[in-house]
């Protein structure tokens, strides 16, 4: 069971010719209806739209991911200039193939009014989705500033998001400041307003036109739910890296050393909270906090005649994107509660050992190696388990892995529980803290 | 007759097909009916060759032919006179022969390998005996995966189907052994291939027990070593049924495909932790199988360490499988 919340970058890459044939369709619709509301006088909030565009629309870049030797594009998003050097802010998805690429990719913009050229990428902060580059053949007209942290947003306030989506034009999309994203680990705003592939790396400006946040994913199968970078984040990457040298080399030692502040970051402030109560009458199972995780559970129906059971999984929705193949930094765990008490022992014993041998580990891939497990019977405060403990590493990120811990109790003939923990992108000596830690939330609720 | 003597014919394997008593010598050998031994070989002279007895023992006279005879790799050709000495065989035509007299040495009378004295009384039960094991253990395979109140329509499926297989199995080495061996030997083949069902049933349930008790999930690899190496061992047995003296070709080309198929799984898995069996033991049998005592869990996380230089020396590998997930699962 996958959560319910899935988010999606904005990257107007393949998927744009599929998106395209929907517009199209779209317009067509929107064609036949007859424009009842066209003499309807226009509303203020269109009029301050137009200013924030207007305004804004010198500094609105389109930037190009192209192959070296020749023009045809490989992905598009959207930037915006913050300096008058010709400083330009993205999100790291935008120009995640000419950073880990750089001998095949290269990047170019285009201005709202049709103009191009070169950009060099100065850096990135894959935990924020971020990317400085900056303009290298010409002087840009004026630059964006971005809204004081000490003025935050009420909810309800109106802000505009810009950018290029689907390489179609240039747009500018009404929506409301919500707040922060509850229960994430990383700040990220909530904004009601739609913004589509090709937007990533768009500014969303005040009515003041002043930067509030970087466009950087929506989500899936929803209305109207997209997530902005604060842009608090993008301006401090401004401020540390105006005048770094350009990238010529993939990032990706610069990525291990983010990712690696990161996750220890994660660790800690993970294994700083207690676990929670599951509520079972005879196990304790670890259950996190709903500090920057989401959970979700189910259970079967009461008139079930085989194997009963609960589920809970709690993860983290938003993950760090590292290329179009591999997402990491966060966590996610389950368990199930398992009653056999209609099954008698040898069915229970069968359909539980199913659910264990369901698990899947992952093989190994371009990205990370295969797992590698060891497995033991362990006691916890008399709790006898099997718990089984694997790792794989990731071959471009030395020293970080992905952590796989499954528990199941073996104390009982007719009643189990079996757990998962995984932490994606995490030092060794942080699996090594987390598998214990996990380990540990694991008891009877009364000693036996 | 003093030189009692008989002409064996032989097949290709080197086996008796016929044997024609010398009644007198001389003898002639050929198709024509004035012969004394007619042979039905179309690659014959009508008398092709004549044997007689001389001072030295039996002699070989090659008469007038197109395809004369070979003896071993001399070549005969007619006018040829040669001595027939012990049991080497000689070709005429396309036919292999060779000559048996009272000098050679007879070879000892070979006792049966089942004597009907020495057949159980019950032998007779051992495939429906077979057959109803296995059917049981289908049936209790069946039971544990499905809820409680489930009809027994259901099982019928999961127990007949497999037996339905085997016995279609059993039939079709019977029609092979019909065609070399003119015999219909359903019922060896039905017990072999019973016998290795059952047994290799037993083996994935007492495995996995065997490896949750002692918790020694490596016993595992046992299980994809033994799996491939059973059901050779079945078609074995019974192509020694269809084909008894070819047992040791049968038995060096299935080692051979043995050896084939376990090098190309190492290769596939090369990457992986172990070569052999899953990545963890699934088993969870009733608690009462457990024979070990549980470890404490600081001494799993100090099993762990090791695994770091392990998996720092995969990831130095290039590997060019695409990414296949996005998440855990």
């Amino acid at each position: 069971m996958r959560p319910l919340l899935m988010q999606i970058r904005l990257l107007a890459g393949l998927i744009a010719a599929l998106a395209w044939a929907q517009n199209a369709q779209a317009q067509a619709a929107a064609a036949a209806r007859p424009a009842a509301s066209a003499a309807a006088p226009a509303a203020e909030v269109s009029a301050t739209a137009r200013r924030v565009y207007e305004r804004a629309r010198a500094q609105l870049l389109q930037i190009r991911t192209l192959l070296k030797n020749q023009d045809s594009q490989a992905s598009v998003g959207s930037g915006f200039v913050v300096s008058e050097e010709g400083h330009v802010i993205t999100n790291y998805h935008v120009v995640s193939q000419f950073a880990l690429e750089p001998e095949r990719y290269r990047l170019r913009y285009g201005s709202t009014d049709g103009e191009g050229g070169n950009l060099e990428l100065l850096d990135i902060d894959v935990r924020r989705d971020l990317a400085l580059l900056r303009v290298v053949d010409r002087k840009p007209q004026g630059f964006m500033k971005f809204r004081a942290v000490g003025a935050p947003l009420s909810k309800g306030d109106r802000i505009y998001s810009m950018g290029n989506p689907h390489d179609v034009a240039f747009a500018v999309v009404e929506g409301n400041y919500n707040g922060l994203v509850e229960r994430s680990f990383d700040p990220l705003i909530y904004y009601a307003g739609s913004i589509n592939s090709g937007m990533s790396g768009g500014p969303v400006v005040d009515e003041e036109g002043r930067v509030v946040g970087i466009n950087v994913s929506a989500m899936f199968f929803a209305q109207q739910m997209s997530f902005l970078v604060p842009g608090e984040y993008a301006l401090s990457l401004l401020e540390r890296s105006r005048a770094a040298k350009p990238i010529s080399s993939p990032v990706w030692p610069r990525l291990r050393e983010q990712l690696m502040a990161y996750q220890d970051e994660l660790v800690q402030g993970f294994m700083a909270q207690p676990w929670r109560d599951a509520g079972h009458q005879r196990y304790q199972l670890p259950v996190p906090q709903e500090k920057f995780m989401r959970c979700w559970g189910r259970g079967t129906s009461a008139d079930t005649k085989g194997l009963e059971f609960q589920r809970s999984q709690c993860r983290q929705d938003h993950a760090i994107f590292i290329n179009g193949g591999m997402q990491t930094g966060y966590l996610d765990m389950s368990h199930e509660a398992y009653d056999g008490a209609k099954l008698g022992a040898l069915r229970f014993s069968r359909q539980y050992s199913n659910s264990f041998r369901n698990e899947r580990l992952g093989r190994d891939d371009r990205d990370r190696t295969a797992p590698f497990c060891k497995e033991e019977f362990v006691q916890r405060d008399g709790l006898p388990l099997r718990a089984v403990v694997c790792l794989r590493a990731y071959r471009k990120l030395a020293g970080l892995h992905d952590l796989s811990v499954i528990v199941t109790t073996v104390d009982a003939s007719i009643e189990g529980a079996l757990g998962r923990f995984d932490a994606k992108g995490i030092s060794f000596d942080n699996a090594l803290k987390l598998s214990a830690h996990y380990l540990k939330g694991f008891a009877w609720t009364t000693p036996r | 007759m003093d030189h009692a003597a008989v002409i064996e014919i032989l097949d290709r394997d080197g086996q008796v097909r016929a044997v024609h008593k010398v009644l007198a010598w001389p003898l002639r050998i050929g198709r024509s009916p004035v012969c004394d031994v007619v042979l039905n070989d179309p690659h014959l002279a009508g008398e092709h060759a004549e044997l007689s007895w001389g001072e030295a023992g039996a002699e070989l006279l090659m008469l007038d032919s197109l395809n004369g005879g070979w003896q071993g790799q001399r070549r005969l050709r007619a006018g040829d006179r040669l001595p027939l000495a012990g049991l080497a065989p000689l070709q005429l035509g396309a036919t292999r022969l060779r000559l048996r007299s009272s000098r050679d040495v007879l070879a000892p009378e070979r006792p049966l390998a089942r004597p009907a004295s020495a057949r159980s009384r019950w032998r007779h039960l051992w495939v429906p005996g077979l057959a109803l094991s296995w059917a049981l253990l289908l049936w209790y395979d069946q039971w544990a995966g499905m809820d409680p109140g489930a009809p027994w329509v259901d099982y019928a499926s999961a127990v007949l189907g497999p037996l339905g297989v085997v016995t279609a199995w059993a039939a079709l080495w019977a029609l092979i052994t019909q065609l070399f061996q003119h015999w219909f030997a359903f019922a060896p083949h039905f017990k072999r291939v019973l016998a290795g069902a059952l047994g290799l049933h037993l083996l994935g349930i007492l495995l996995p027990a065997l490896a949750y008790a002692f918790s020694a999930p490596r016993l595992m690899a046992l299980d994809s070593l033994l799996f491939p190496l059973g059901l050779a061992g079945v078609l074995w047995w019974q192509a020694s049924v269809v084909w008894p003296r070819a047992r040791r070709w049968v038995a060096l080309g299935l080692g051979a495909a043995l050896a084939l198929g376990f090098t190309l799984m190492v290769g596939k898995r090369i990457e992986q932790q172990y070569w052999l069996g899953p990545p963890y033991l699934a088993a969870l049998p009733p608690p009462a199988l457990r024979l070990v005592e549980p470890k404490t869990p600081e001494a799993l996380i100090d099993e762990l360490r090791p695994l770091q230089a392990q998996l720092a020396r995969q990831a130095s590998k290039d590997n060019d499988l695409p990414s296949a997930d996005q998440g855990n699962e």
